[in-house]
């Protein structure tokens, strides 16, 4: 097995691959609307020309570097650049309006690399007990876990969780609208048509964050400039070592959502900041420009494909949609999937892991380069930046369907990010209810009928019940912060 | 608070429009022995249509019940007319830009819709905008379709 192991990685293309993955992961990763997704799609179309491990190279390098650098868009225009680095914006750009943009950049790519690295250890040193984990979450369980996103939502809401859980809500109604996903079911289309593949992500989100941002910023007579040098990135591997709650908090939290199936990294960040903010001594420093801010978000968006890993090569069922990927360029190269796996094909695991934690070091390579040019385009005038950016918007909303009725539902979604931000509700529970609507709705319909017979024994079991006591200690949490708010 | 009060009667609206829909499609009648209209597609929106019609009526009671306790006015929740107009301005033409996406050359668009939108934002900076404008232009409509493969409607 490792002489295999050290074949496939020992040879100079492999290192092209994840080298040309990262520089490609990197671009996709700043540009809003771009996502690791689209990336490792593109990757994925030239599969048949590529061996498997220079692929899966390009990927795992497209991954790491296109989740980290989505925190530089966040941090220098407050637009994520990925749905994953939506948190980072909350703290990473108000530190870069106090000219601190080169320690969030920093924090960003440090906390993202070193995120990865631990998740990648760890998924390696507890793959049984993972394993035995998993046998224990149905799809209750699942549910479960989702309605802690949701709750979390209101403690991003700062002092009116109200206001929180409603946009949440809202979210989730708004990402119920298209086909429905058990019996095919057209929902709430009104007759229009092209509702019926539901609203897309991109759109809603590039609605929601950039052009709402735009119309925010540019509204004042004088836009706020970022100030500070723009340089390299003040890199601190210390981070983890400063803040060891929120550094192991958000791993662990990016490891177990990363696990539950078809989440993945859009919904982690979140859980990990709301986890860190409570965790932390500084919790009131929290949304107001504070680093654990920052680390806690970027550290479990790249931790997540530690945790995704393990259902993909494992079971054969993707952790998330970029992890889909891969399993897909399995399916091309014919490599066994599921528990046969590591029987069949010893190396392929191993292979993958060296290849991730590879990619993890060169992505911190091309991060660092890359920073500076990016810092500095970022910082031209708002007045320049945020106008130059709605034609990337529309290419990228129009190249993921390519319908303009997308673009007009990001345009309609900005005009309503717009109109929240005005009267003080919070942006990123409506996103958070948009993305956990699907898999609550699935998960909770699916234990409804496995338990069609005995509803209540739903309510008995052993982990669920575990479940449900942290919900119930999360909401009297967020309602007890929320009063101490005020 | 104005304002909020108004956000909140929209989402109240919108959720009362959404369980209307979920209630009057309510197409599976529960049965004995059949558990129908929970596992139904209708059941988890109503459920969360619900929830939404509570919560937005609590915000509009609590704004309302601080409207008329008078309490201090929390955050930015007005627009002035300069604000309003800069608004009104980029919106009008970011929808027509977005109109002419699949009538007019995106190259074209792009450039008329940047020289317009940056010189109206920041007039002062005329020399800086003709660079930016057709450098931006540039990159957007021509290298970013080749390099990433996103076909336009029209050229």
């Amino acid at each position: 097995m490792f002489p295999q192991v050290l074949t496939s990685i020992a040879s100079p293309y492999t290192f092209l691959g994840i080298v040309i993955g990262c520089i490609i992961g990197f671009i996709f990763g700043v540009v809003p609307g771009l996502t690791a997704l689209m990336a490792m799609t593109l990757i994925l179309s030239l599969a048949f020309l590529l061996p498997p491990d220079i692929c899966f190279g390009a990927m795992l390098g497209i991954y790491t570097a296109a989740i980290a650098s989505g925190g530089f868009t966040s941090i220098m225009v407050n637009i994520p650049g990925t749905p994953a680095a939506a948190a980072t914006a909350i703290d990473g750009h108000q530190m870069a309006r106090k000219g601190m943009a080169r320690e969030a950049v920093g924090a960003v790519i440090v906390s993202s690399i070193l995120g990865e690295l631990f998740s990648i250890s760890i998924f390696l040193l507890t793959l049984p007990f993972f394993i035995y984990i998993v046998l224990s979450f149905g799809d209750w369980e699942v549910f479960l876990f989702c309605c802690m996103g949701l709750v979390a939502a209101g403690a991003l809401a700062g002092k009116d969780p109200l206001k929180g859980w409603t946009t949440a809500l809202m979210g989730i109604i708004l990402g119920l609208i298209g086909t429905d996903p058990i019996f095919g079911f057209p929902r709430y289309t009104f007759g229009v048509s092209e509702l019926a593949k539901g609203i897309d992500l991109i759109a809603a989100l590039i609605g929601l964050f950039g052009l709402s941002e735009m119309l925010m910023v540019l509204k004042e007579r004088k836009p706020y400039q970022l100030i500070g040098k723009v340089s390299f990135p003040k890199l601190d591997f210390r981070i983890p070592m400063k803040y060891p709650k929120t550094f192991l908090t958000s791993v662990l939290v990016g490891l177990w959502i990363g696990f539950i199936p078809a989440v993945g990294e859009g919904v982690s960040p979140w859980i990990a900041y709301d986890f860190s903010r409570r965790l932390s001594k500084n919790k009131d420093k929290f949304g107001t420009g504070w680093i654990e801010g920052v680390v806690a978000p970027e550290v479990a968006n790249n931790a997540t494909l530690g945790g995704a890993l393990i259902p993909t090569l494992l079971l054969g069922v993707p952790g998330s949609a970029t992890t889909a990927i891969i399993l897909a360029a399995m399916y091309l190269y014919n490599i066994p999937i599921g528990p046969l796996l590591p029987r069949l094909r010893p190396g392929t695991i191993t292979t993958i892991i060296v290849l991730a934690l590879i990619s993890c070091v060169i992505g911190l390579l091309i991060l660092y380069i890359l920073t500076p040019m990016t810092m500095r385009i970022l910082s031209l005038p708002r007045e320049i930046i945020l106008p130059l950016l709605i034609p990337f918007f529309v290419l990228a909303v129009w190249g993921s369907a390519y319908t303009i009725f997308d673009i007009w539902t990001m345009f309609l979604f900005g005009i309503l990010g717009f109109a929240l931000r005005l009267s003080n509700f919070p942006l990123p529970p409506l996103i958070l209810g948009f993305v956990l609507s699907r898999p609550l709705e699935m998960t909770l319909r699916r234990a409804i009928v496995q338990y069609s017979t005995d509803l209540p024994a739903l309510f008995l079991r052993p982990v669920g019940l575990i479940i449900i006591a942290i919900l119930l200690l999360m909401i009297i949490g967020v309602r007890r912060f929320a009063r101490r708010g005020q | 608070m104005i304002t909020e009060i108004m956000i909140s009667v929209v989402i109240l609206m919108f959720a009362i429009i959404f369980l209307r829909v979920s209630l009057l499609e309510f197409y599976l009648p529960p049965q004995p022995g059949f558990i129908g209209y929970i596992s139904s597609p209708h059941f988890y929106p109503i459920i969360i249509s619900i929830i939404l019609i509570i919560l937005c009526t609590t915000i509009i009671v609590k704004s309302i019940s601080r409207i008329v306790g008078r309490e201090k006015k929390e955050g930015k929740t007005s627009i002035d007319i300069f604000s309003a107009k800069r608004v009104a301005v980029i919106l009008i033409s970011t929808a027509l830009y977005i109109y002419c996406f699949d009538k007019v050359s995106f190259f074209i668009a792009t450039l008329l819709y940047l020289s317009i939108l940056i010189f109206y934002l920041n007039p002062q900076l005329k020399y800086k905008i003709l660079l930016y404008v057709v450098l931006g232009s540039f990159v957007v409509s021509i290298i970013f379709p080749e390099v990433f493969k996103i076909t336009l409607p029209v050229r």
